[in-house]
């Protein structure tokens, strides 16, 4: 039996003739060579697109969320010395409307592509920039989540971002799309259709954000979490469970991250594991108008300034009065749209970045 | 590291995150970078801006001879700009 030591690449859990390390994780672009012969898995997700923003003091206008980033994957056999040349897709830029009446459209997120000699590249598609509209009963559409190609063991599409329907007079805020994943396309971002409305973020797993679609006062879509859609309603809409089935924005070990600062009951945005880090995102999505994120994976409710995490998708922002802007999503998941009848401007979030891990499995 | 638009033919065909080395390694010639967005940080320095170029837009000598002419395009679209005006001196004296 050999047993192969730790690598550079940090920490192994190896035993007999293979070795298992930890996911290397490449948040920018670069070149990496493969260190040992062996199989590895490596997997690319693609860049969120951003939600539409529009600030109209008049009539209000509708905003729609950008799509989620497509994500794809392959289980390669490399030997030592080869090269792999990643690119990493940014998260489309945030879209700010700062004169009155004049929407500005999302961006779409850049694309990630993982190439080396010996292996299909893949190549993951960044999401679809949400788009804007002031027209009575016009539906501002929600960008497109982002396809993916080339990965032997998966391809899989983000979900589209929520659309935004003007009825009249209101702000209204489509929620971003959920990026795609090792459980498949991810879920659209949740509608709406009401004055000052706001639909909820996407999960990945296809869960999709809670739509908005009372009327008269503001209303908020749930955040999708991994094991549940979002609530849907005319008032605030709780979030999707996590994939334990539980109500709850924690992980399935328990533990909530959806925080950008370290605090005694959350802790800040991260996989809950760097063994299969995909796999591992396990959390639930947050309610309307909470100002929470959603955990690892999951969506963020409507009428949240905080941005959407890992993978899940940001919630809109639909408001009457004051300025209204959302942070901006961290990795692969899709802004929502920002919209305001008060003095303006409107900023949505940028989409979440790129990503790409490479890990040892044998 | 930074933001970078990767070109072909002159058109962007990718957004990506990367650092100098790497771009100019792989797109030699043929990337720009995305300056950080700057976001508006107060809506008076917004409103002050939106109304010089309110000020930039009717104080043409070619406005005040279209206006001096009696041209009715001119003269609704000059009231036009100076509705909007009002509205953001009201705003703005509000703030």
């Amino acid at each position: 039996m050999r047993i192969i030591s730790a690598s550079s690449s940090g920490g192994s859990v190896s035993s007999g003739k293979s070795q298992q390390n930890l996911a290397i994780i490449f948040p920018a672009s670069t070149t990496y060579a493969i260190p040992f012969d062996g199989w590895y898995r490596l997997s690319a997700l693609a860049g969120g697109g951003s939600g539409a923003a529009i600030f109209y003091t008049t009539t209000g206008g509708a905003a729609s969320g950008g799509g989620g980033g497509g994500f794809g994957e392959s289980e390669i056999q490399f030997t030592a010395g080869t090269v792999v040349t990643i690119v990493i897709g940014a998260g489309g830029a945030a879209a700010a409307s700062t004169v009155d009446g004049t929407g500005i459209a999302g961006t779409a997120g850049g694309n990630t592509t993982i190439a080396a000699t010996g292996m299909t590249t893949i190549t993951a598609v960044g999401g679809g920039a949400g788009a804007f509209s002031s027209t009575n009963a016009a539906t501002a559409p929600g960008g497109a989540g982002g396809t993916c190609s080339g990965g032997t063991t998966v391809n899989s599409t983000g979900g589209d971002g929520g659309d935004a329907t003007h009825p009249q007079n209101g702000g209204q805020a489509g929620g971003g799309g959920a990026s795609g994943s090792p459980l498949g396309t991810g879920g659209d971002g949740g509608a709406c259709n009401a004055a000052h409305s706001s639909g909820g973020g996407g999960a990945i797993g296809g869960f999709v954000g809670g739509a908005a679609t009372g009327g008269g006062t503001t209303t908020a879509g749930g955040g999708a979490g991994t094991g549940g859609v979002g609530a849907a309603q005319s008032g605030n809409g709780t979030g999707g469970v996590n994939r334990l089935g539980i109500a709850t924005v924690a992980d399935a070990d328990g533990i909530t991250r959806n925080a950008l600062t370290q605090a005694a009951t959350t802790m800040v945005y991260g996989f809950p594991s760097l063994v299969d880090p995909f796999r591992s995102l396990t959390g639930g999505g947050s309610a309307g108008d909470a100002s929470l994120s959603g955990g690892s994976g999951a969506g963020t409710g409507g009428g949240s300034s905080t941005g959407g995490g890992i993978c899940g998708g940001g919630g809109g922002y639909g408001r009457a009065s004051g300025a209204a802007s959302v942070s901006a999503n961290l990795i692969g998941g899709g802004s929502g749209g920002t919209a305001t009848t008060g003095i303006g401007p409107a900023t949505s979030g940028r989409g979440g970045n790129g990503l790409v891990t490479i890990e040892r499995i044998g | 590291m930074s933001t970078y638009q990767i070109l072909k033919k002159g058109k962007v065909v990718n957004t990506i995150q990367a650092d100098a080395a790497f771009v100019e390694q792989q797109y030699p010639g043929n990337y720009r970078l995305v300056p950080d967005v700057v976001l508006p940080v107060s809506r008076k320095s917004e409103i002050l801006a939106a109304l010089t170029d309110i000020d930039a837009q009717t104080d043409k000598p070619r406005t005040h001879r279209e206006i001096a002419l009696g041209n009715a395009k001119t003269i609704s679209w000059v009231a036009g700009l100076d509705a909007q005006a009002l509205a953001l001196r009201t705003e703005l004296a509000l703030l």
